[in-house]
């Protein structure tokens, strides 16, 4: 930390640590409890990571602050604590710029909007003077709402036998003991704060971290992946959140990248079949609206969209059951959103199950059946019907409360 | 992240650009230079002279441009000593008998390929670094080599070897290029056509990716760096029907020119981009640069220091890593 | 950091140089046993001014390592830096004070600009530190071959007494001892946490004011000094000079480093481990020997399970977290 320099040049370790802690405070009850000075911040969870950067940059007692995406990994009491920290700042002096996805943020917390699209600037409001629907007319560049209330129409009851089943008996790495059913023809919702097991809980059901033996049942039958590759032969698939780091190969063409998880498919005697299979990443790039070049293009020519859309779009080339998606609208604009929320709504249709962690609470409410919400690991409320409203997501997330829907209480969570 | 499409540039200018045209260019250049030095340096002898010797760089390289396009700063240090395991397995198993040639080739490439194998399972399984892995196994296959001959190689070369090899098959152009260039064709089916190769591009892009693709990582990373100790092995055959002797450091030399030549053919040392016929015209500029710099009668420590400059050079240019800032 | 792990016996298994420890004793143990004339003082002074070097490099190494690199040069480095001395120093077995204070500066800023010319490479040109130092090794190992085409050369008499002296313990472990103190104090200093913040994670370094890339040279040319340093006691120690000697010594600091507990990926470890790794370095060594020996075998055996030791004992960190993992 700075200016913390004793004799002989070594660093007054007393005064670094008071002031270390000093910073921290200001996220005092927002954070976990080792969120402390001597942690190491690898060891933090993304969130508590984040508010690490926020004080560290706070503890430079800038001019100018900018907030790019700090947000992102952060749970709502950490943005409503953030939000109180940058008023206070601001009534400082302080100049900040606040780079967001989130509309209702900027509602709250911004003066004036600067809407960016394409490296240009289109638009430039006064938040005061202006509404949500002409803001996101704004950045979307047309009008997407329509799309997003047609997908949440077609809500449908989960009957029949469960495609997947999950019972943990027992702590499992980061999750609790915890039990979950996915019907066929359902999107199941996974919500609650940030890093509360969610993406664990996934990873697991995808192979890619070790779950119990018993702990799996597709279609009745027990099942137990060590792989990903067993898990993906099962009919299973799995979008990840962080598209370039976990779902894309960027420095390789587009159409690599959709045939990652397919070429086993297209063999002839030894070799590929490279032409048939040219065909099938076409024929899949065009259901999904791709805006691309040639097939051979380096992934880095698309946006964040059209990156998205590949990383589904190659496991739709196997046909999946069951689809896992992990906060995968994360940073991606409002136009491809609506696209993504019709094609969800479309597979669904087709009788695909699917469990989709979001960290927006509004695709939560709009897109899915029912919604599990996590705490700590486990699952502390299902939410559908009546009782899938706002207040009682936000309020579970909180570990407010656990009324839930009639269809009984998942006690599994409790810490 | 989108690309300015007016900026980018013809498609005969972007072949044009590629790393193994960029490469063939400077092997022609260096040609030239060559004769310009010394006339005599680009008669058709000495050009089929030194295919000769580039295509036995480039046979060993095969597995180094395998095992640097796997990623995960994959190298492999050993190919060296395999080089000289392999020949000296074959020198001795056959004595000189062209009947034991094909047993004893057999031997020579399983051995390889079990070294490369335990330089797979320490690289992928246990996680030690490539580099110093496979410097540690430097060490136990020169330790193979000094117990099995007991420090003093015995056997002979059989003579078929001489006329598979070194002897020209047409036009004055020896028997190792034309194995060379069937290799080449082989290894790109490998890379372009097979699952293995696209699940070998896919490790070297992106583990994590790859992984959560289904790619089943440790499988593909320890059969590629097999594969580098079976084409090392097969390395040392070639070697071996050129030379037609072994002594204990035979292989040595070529360790460095063949990492030289896979980034000289634009494979990027972080993985997962480039292939085989970069690397073949790798081969023949770093065969071209060591002749010029014998002809120029450079000392040892010169081409040394030369060669140390040459692979700093290419890696300023294709080698570099990500600003950190932006 | 262990605050949140279980309590057991088994905690001091978990520090990362325990594997040092282990295998130090194990050494000592069977090095006792069948080689007790290996404890008299003079032989273990004589041993200690052997293994000096290897412990600087690995100290240098593990600074390297730490900054986020690896330098393969070392051995290469140190070789150039002690052909410079001893050539320096002349073919006088007293040349006097100016020409034995000259050469041990001229090759210690040798080593410290070499490994500054590394730092250049990695930092500035931004190439991959693995691949670019062992490329800077045949560099310097040809400029070696330059300075002293074949083995030879002499030390003063002066420094060889020097480095022989036995002040209550041998003056190698003065040496030991002196660089662990400087270790202590440097923990303590602003260059400690830039040097650990740009090797455990280089962004978040450079997004936090540090200059990454000045760090990083500083890295590597203090282990170029280090390395000028044990250059300097090697040529003490064997009173000659020799272009091919650091080749081996460069693996030599990789292991001692892995078995010292420090990852290789950087941001973290320390000195400590490393200088029981290069002193365990030897004592494998020693008893590889002492069983060729025993067990009747051919010399050339000794390579063979030398080398197959090295590969093991890279590989024990790994084995054991391999093991360890739950299931």
């Amino acid at each position: 930390m700075a200016g913390a320099r004793g004799r002989f040049g070594r660093i007054d370790a007393k005064t670094a640590r008071e002031r270390t802690e000093a910073l921290l405070e200001l996220f005092k009850g927002v954070a976990g409890p080792r969120f402390l000075p001597d942690s190491l911040a690898g060891e933090l969870p993304p969130d508590e990571r984040q508010l690490v950067e926020i004080v560290k940059a706070a503890s430079l007692k800038p001019r100018i602050l900018v907030l790019d995406e700090a947000t992102a990994s952060l749970d709502a009491r950490q943005v409503e604590r953030l939000f109180t920290l940058v008023r206070e700042w601001k009534s400082g002096g302080l100049g900040i710029i606040i780079v967001t996805h989130r509309m209702e943020e900027i509602f709250r917390i911004a003066d004036r909007a600067t809407v960016l699209r394409n490296g240009a600037v289109v638009g430039e409001v006064k938040i005061g003077e202006t509404s949500r629907e002409a803001l996101i007319t704004l950045i979307s560049g047309e009008a997407s709402r329509a799309l997003q209330e047609e997908a949440k129409a077609a809500h449908s009851e989960a009957t029949g036998t469960p495609a997947l089943e999950l019972l943990l008996n027992q702590p499992t790495g980061r999750l609790k003991a915890l039990e979950l059913r996915l019907y066929q023809g359902e999107i199941l919702g996974l919500g609650g704060l940030h890093g509360q097991g969610q993406r664990e809980l996934l990873l697991g059901m995808f192979g890619a971290s070790p779950l119990g033996a018993e702990a799996m049942r597709l279609g009745g039958q027990p099942r137990q992946f060590r792989h990903p590759n067993e898990a993906m032969r099962a009919g299973i698939a799995y979008v990840p959140g962080d598209r370039g780091r976990e779902g894309l190969l960027m420095v390789r063409s587009i159409f690599e990248n959709f045939m990652l998880p397919n070429w086993k498919n297209y063999r002839a005697g030894g070799l590929l079949h490279v032409s048939k299979a040219r065909a099938a990443a076409l024929s899949v790039a065009q259901r999904l609206k791709l805006k691309f070049g040639t097939l051979g293009d380096d992934m880095t020519s698309l946006s964040g969209g059209n990156a998205q859309k590949v990383v589904l779009g190659k496991w739709l080339l196997r046909e999946p059951q069951i689809l896992l998606l992990d906060d995968p609208t994360k940073g991606i604009d409002v136009g491809a959103k609506a696209e993504f929320y019709a094609l969800l709504s479309e597979l669904r249709a087709q009788g695909l199950s699917v469990m989709f962690y979001s960290s927006d609470d509004d695709e939560l409410l709009s897109l899915c059946d029912r919604v599990l919400v996590m705490l700590e690991g486990g699952i502390v409320a299902e939410l559908s019907g009546n009782s899938l409203s706002r207040s009682a997501l936000v309020r579970a997330s909180l570990g407010a409360s656990n009324t839930v829907s009639g269809s009984g209480v998942l006690e599994g969570g409790k810490p | 992240m989108t690309k300015d499409a007016s900026k980018r540039p013809s498609p005969l200018l972007g072949i044009l650009r590629t790393p193994p045209i960029v490469a063939l260019g400077l092997a022609v250049v260096l040609l030239f230079v060559g004769e310009a030095v010394r006339s005599g340096f680009a008669d058709y002898n000495q050009v089929t002279n030194i295919l000769r010797i580039a295509a036995f760089l480039g046979i060993v390289a095969v597995g180094q441009t395998l095992v640097i396009l796997s990623g995960g700063e994959g190298i492999d240090l050993s190919v060296g000593a395999t080089v000289t395991l392999g020949a000296i397995i074959i020198y001795r198993v056959t004595g000189g008998s062209d009947a034991l040639l094909l047993p004893a080739l057999g031997i020579a490439l399983l051995v390889g390929f079990i070294i490369g194998l335990i330089n797979g399972i320490g690289i992928a399984l246990i996680r030690i670094p490539p580099l110093v892995m496979t410097l540690g196994m430097t060490g136990v296959v020169k330790g193979l080599i000094l117990v099995y001959t007991n420090g003093r190689p015995q056997g002979a070369t059989p003579p078929l070897m001489k006329r598979i090899i070194s002897d020209p098959w047409v036009a004055g152009i020896p028997g190792d290029v034309f194995i060379w260039v069937l290799l080449g064709l082989l290894v790109t089916l490998l890379l372009q056509r097979t699952a293995y190769g696209k699940a070998l591009y896919a490790v070297g892009a992106n583990r994590t990716a790859a992984r959560l693709s289904g790619v089943r990582l440790e499988h593909t990373v320890i059969l590629t760096y097999g594969l580098s100790g079976l084409f090392a092995a097969l390395g040392g055959f070639v070697l071996l029907g050129y030379i037609q002797t072994v002594f204990i450091n035979l292989g040595d030399q070529y360790t460095l020119p063949t990492i030289a030549a896979v980034v000289v053919g634009g494979t990027a040392l972080a993985g997962g981009i480039g292939g085989y016929a970069g690397t073949m015209a790798g081969a023949l500029v770093l065969t071209l640069v060591s002749s010029l710099l014998i002809t120029l009668g450079l000392p040892e420590f010169g081409r040394q220091i030369v060669y140390g400059l040459i692979l700093l050079v290419l890696l300023s240019v294709y080698g570099r890593g990500r600003r950190l800032r932006g | 950091m262990t605050q949140t792990r279980p309590q057991s016996p088994l905690r001091l298994l978990a520090q990362p140089w325990a594997l040092a420890l282990i295998l130090l004793t194990l050494g000592l143990v069977i090095t006792a046993v069948f080689q007790p004339a290996f404890f008299t003082p003079r032989t273990l002074s004589n041993n200690l001014r052997t293994y000096l070097p290897l412990v600087l490099l690995a100290v240098a190494q593990t600074i390297v390592v730490i900054g986020g690199g690896i330098d393969l040069s070392l051995g290469a480095i140190l070789t150039l830096s002690s052909v410079v001395m001893v050539q320096t120093f002349g073919p006088e077995p007293d040349p006097g004070l100016g020409r034995m204070l000259g050469g041990l500066a001229l090759g210690l800023l040798v080593g410290t600009l070499a490994g500054a010319v590394n730092g250049f490479c990695v930092a500035y040109l931004r190439l991959q530190p693995i691949i670019a130092t062992f490329a800077t090794a045949f560099v310097w190992g040809g400029l070696a071959l330059w300075v002293l085409p074949q083995p030879g050369g002499s030390v003063p008499n002066t420094l060889q007494e020097l480095v022989r002296v036995y002040f209550l313990i041998p003056f190698s472990l003065w040496v030991i001892l002196a660089v662990v103190l400087v270790w202590v104090w440097f923990l303590g200093t602003r260059a400690a946490k830039a040097l650990y913040a740009v090797g455990g994670n280089p962004q978040a370094a450079f997004t936090s004011g540090l200059n990454v890339e000045w760090t990083k040279l500083l890295s590597y040319a203090t282990a170029g000094f280090l390395t000028g340093l044990g250059a300097f006691f090697l040529v003490a120690d064997i009173a000659t000079g020799d272009p091919l000697i650091g080749g081996p010594l460069t693996l030599a600091s990789v292991v001692a480093v892995v078995i010292g507990g420090t990852r290789l990926s950087g941001g973290a470890g320390g000195i400590v481990g490393s200088i029981m790794g290069a002193v365990v370095y030897y004592l494998l060594k020693n008893v590889v020997a002492l069983s060729v020996f025993n067990l009747n075998l051919t010399p050339q055996w000794q390579t063979l399970i030398d080398g197959t030791v090295v590969v093991l004992a890279l590989a024990a960190p790994g084995l054991i977290r391999l093991f360890r993992r739950p299931r």
